[in-house]
């Protein structure tokens, strides 16, 4: 069973009418506690240009949003972080938090560059001695005093002048999610599931999710869900979940069509239906020969 | 920690050691998509292992923050009036290939601006504070359907080059063949295009940049090129090109072009320009035009032309000095009795070149060497010279068939029938046609073999490009072409970027797939051959399909 945290629920924000998920925590969290897979549909901050692996936010399907309400484990929001024009007090607070956080970098970066001073202070004593030697032999032809041997090269690294970083190489942050305090949390209308096939598919996903399977998006593989037995990551799919009205008639063509779709892919379908006791029939399909 | 009167809640964002730390990205490995699974979970440790390393990379991919020097950033600032981004100022590659110019300051759209956020590139601020890219996502996104900026990012991430669309191409196949595009200037063109076919709409001279017309507006490229004309021509007449009638012409303002702005006296100087020749009954602009017409035209074409103000490529013809009837070149073309007229005098030929007269070509020599090509040309076709062959046909064919005349349709139609029947070809084969089953090809069908072939297929092919049918029920349906893709290219130009690599429409899965009439109009209607991809999108998952037409071979056996 999965373990229900207590504390703080997942906000979920309705933007455009779609349910997206900003905070990584909770991202990380739907995903290792409550088994709802998602799909992250933005660029991934630490290599943007490439599709293979996208970054926040990360979208929720219908199905698992109403899921999740029915468990209490999200909160869906209305989207208040919209743009509204913020206050002279509130410009100055940006401000003086830009400039406080440059003059903490500036103290940071000197650190760090007192840092690098002493771990390479035996390179750059070495480099002045040698600079020190050229210099003699050049002035060897002029000045004839004795040079001293033993001149004190060390660098006391408290004393060496580090100029303050320029503004324009100090570090801001581009903020993924907002960092704007809201001043109220609007929760949002949701009416999914509407019509009878949402209804049917809803059904089935809970179904499915009850017995304690993942479940994605199965559109690529011509299905409404793909099944898995474990984290999607980790595992293939076994079942591509086709869900049809109890008293659709079929014909054989369609059993064949099916049945091809999951044989190609090495899946077995699963046709499923909610007969008029609401309860899920499932019927799979798999391809045998006549031996 | 949160202080309830600031704006900021600083439990969100990162503190200056941690900004310090993420200044420079150390790990720039992505964990990577599928790899080895396994089949079913079976409580191993090792299954367990590598679930937990997996959650972990995740956790911490996730939850890196964008970090960025504050001299590599570019900033902008939001306009939610005109829903576009104000650039400060451009910096790096990407001005080449996103944003546009207008009243000397840089715009971008909506979706390059968040994809520029999102790649950690641009800043964008609203009135003082800086936008996140959870509310951009909001904000930005109104006009734009979730699932376009969607394909979008996905295509720009791998390189391409994604313009909003432009409509269809203004030069046509034949013109990009011989490379014409290049050197017609293309707005000349498309101002005459949009005389022909003008949407009037009031337009609003205020501040705003010319581009939001193309934005704010819902249609799409059917709306751009309606077949109605609603220019009043008759505003102009022919006797005098005054400001007073050329203004009233041009009270109808026209759509604006999404890259050149319209012009008001450009373009009243087009619609003069067409009106005036048309109402003349004189042909188009690139035609030439006889000199030794009315003396009056001319003159009038001379106020013409200096008043209207001529660009390097304008079609106008300039007037010319040549009497082109008096340049009679030889006909040579007619075989047998060689037309020998005329000569061509020294004032049209330029220096050092002889005056060409006929006298001095011997008319004899020239027939016979014509004959003998004409002779050389058959034996190479057809192995043997044509005179020697013989070509008739068994049975005599030409017959002189009567004309028929009538006086109204249906009497034409019987006394045709009527003819037919009397003009009964004379054949060999005639006992064929008296049968119940008739052979399926006449005698006087079998022209070549292709109408010969044509007739076997019982189910004829429908051909793609069958034109664009003006039926108003089709638009409904005119699936809408949403971006341009070009492929990554130094050369390319922003103010003309060419002929796109691909074109993109995008649809959601809960959308039913184009219909075939909706297909073929718009296969019709971009008569080029760029390919044109349905991005289907299905809650965050794209794919990309496209129609292609496949066209079956005839066969054709020899004997």
């Amino acid at each position: 069973m999965c373990n229900m945290s207590a504390t703080k629920p997942i906000k979920v924000y309705l933007q455009n009418d779609k349910p997206l998920i900003w905070s990584s925590t909770d991202a990380v969290k739907i995903r290792e506690e409550w088994r709802i897979v998602g799909c992250l549909i933005g660029c991934l901050p630490r290599l943007p240009r490439q599709n293979n692996h996208l970054g926040l936010p990360l979208q929720l399907s219908k199905e698992e949003v109403t899921l999740l309400l029915e468990k209490g484990a999200i909160l869906l929001l209305n989207d208040a972080t919209g743009l509204k024009e913020p206050s002279e007090k509130e410009r100055e607070e940006f401000i003086e938090y830009r400039e406080a956080s440059y003059q903490s970098q500036v103290d940071l970066f000197r650190a760090e560059r007192k840092k690098e001073i002493y771990q390479n202070m035996a390179n750059i004593i070495e480099g002045k001695k040698a600079k020190a030697q050229k210099e003699e032999k050049k002035d060897s032809s002029e000045a004839t005093e004795p040079s001293e041997k033993e001149e004190d090269f060390s660098i006391d690294v408290d004393k060496v002048p580090i100029p303050p970083i320029p503004r324009k190489f100090s570090l801001v942050q581009i903020f993924t999610e907002s960092p704007y305090r809201l001043d109220q949390e609007i929760p949002a209308e949701w009416s999914h599931p509407e019509s009878k096939q949402e209804q049917l598919r809803y059904h089935v996903y809970r179904d499915l999710w009850n017995q304690g399977f993942f479940l994605s998006n199965g559109s690529k593989f011509g299905g409404d869900f793909l099944v898995y037995p474990g984290d999607p990551s980790r595992y293939h799919s076994h079942y591509i979940v086709i869900c049809i009205p109890h008293d659709k008639p079929m014909s054989a063509l369609d059993i064949v069509r099916m049945g091809r779709l999951g044989s190609n892919v090495r899946k077995t379908v699963l046709m499923c239906s909610q007969d008029c006791n609401q309860r899920i029939s499932y019927i799979s399909l798999q391809w045998s020969g006549i031996s | 920690k949160k202080k309830h009167e600031h704006i900021l809640s600083y439990e969100k964002i990162l503190c200056e050691e941690e900004l310090f730390k993420h200044r420079k990205p150390y790990d720039k490995t992505v964990p990577q998509r599928g790899g080895d699974k396994d089949f079913s979970p079976d409580d191993s440790w090792l299954q367990a292992k590598r679930l937990e390393k997996f959650y972990e990379e995740r956790k911490t991919v996730l939850a890196e923050p964008r970090v960025e020097r504050i001299g590599s950033l570019v900033t902008g600032e939001w306009n939610p009036d005109i829903q576009l981004v104000e650039l400060h100022k451009e910096m790096g590659k990407f001005w080449s290939t996103m944003g546009f110019t207008d009243k000397s300051k840089k715009w971008l759209y909506p979706e390059e601006a968040l994809f520029l956020m999102e790649t950690n590139t641009l800043e964008v601020w609203y009135k003082g504070l800086p936008v996140s890219i959870q509310q951009a996502y909001t904000e930005f996104l109104k006009n734009l359907k979730f699932e376009e900026y969607l394909v979008y990012a996905h295509l720009r991430r791998i390189g391409y080059v994604v313009l909003r669309h432009n409509g269809r191409l203004l030069s046509t196949k034949y013109e990009r063949m011989i490379k014409l595009d290049k050197h017609i200037n293309l707005k000349k063109r498309k101002m005459k295009m949009k005389q022909q076919s003008v949407f009037v709409e009031n337009v609003q001279q205020d501040s705003t940049p010319q581009k939001k017309v193309r934005l704010g507006n819902s249609t799409d490229s059917v709306e751009n090129c309606p077949v109605e004309m609603q220019v009043d021509r008759d505003t102009v007449t022919t006797g005098g090109l005054s400001r007073e009638n050329g203004k009233s012409c041009s009270q109808g303002s026209y759509q604006l072009s999404q890259r050149d702005r319209l012009n008001k006296d450009e373009c009243f100087r087009t619609i003069c320009k067409e009106s005036w020749n048309k109402k003349e009954g004189k042909i188009n602009q690139s035609e030439d035009i006889h000199f030794s017409r009315n003396k009056q035209t001319n003159v009038e074409r001379k106020t013409d032309s200096e008043y209207l103000n001529e660009g390097e490529n304008s079609k106008q013809t300039k007037c010319s000095e040549w009497n082109f009837e008096d340049i009679r070149f030889l006909d040579i073309g007619v075989p047998g009795d060689i037309q020998l007229k005329g000569g061509i005098s020294q004032k049209y030929l330029p220096k050092g070149i002889p005056p060409l007269s006929c006298e001095k070509i011997d008319k004899e020599q020239l027939k016979q060497k014509q004959k003998s090509q004409r002779r050389k040309e058959t034996e190479i076709r057809y192995g043997q010279d044509l005179d020697t062959m013989d070509l008739n046909f068994s049975c005599d064919v030409s017959q002189p068939v009567k004309k028929v005349s009538a006086s109204n349709w249906k009497e034409y139609k019987e006394r045709l029938l009527e003819s037919l029947e009397h003009n009964s070809f004379k054949s060999p084969v005639k006992h064929f046609w008296t049968d119940g089953v008739v052979p399926l090809i006449r005698p006087e069908e079998a022209i070549n073999t292709f109408s010969v072939l044509k007739k076997l297929q019982v189910i004829p092919q429908w051909e793609g490009n069958s034109g664009v049918t003006s039926n108003t029920d089709t638009k409904k349906d005119f699936p809408k072409v949403s971006y341009d893709v070009y492929k990554p290219d130094a050369k390319f130009r922003k103010s003309s970027p060419g002929v796109p690599d691909h074109r993109v429409c995008i649809v959601r899965s809960e959308e039913d797939p184009p219909s075939l009439s909706s297909i073929t109009s718009l296969y019709s209607y971009y008569d080029d051959e760029v390919p044109l991809h349905w991005a289907v999108v299905d809650d965050g998952e794209i794919a990309f399909y496209s129609f292609d037409n496949v066209s079956f071979p005839t066969q054709i056996f020899k004997g």
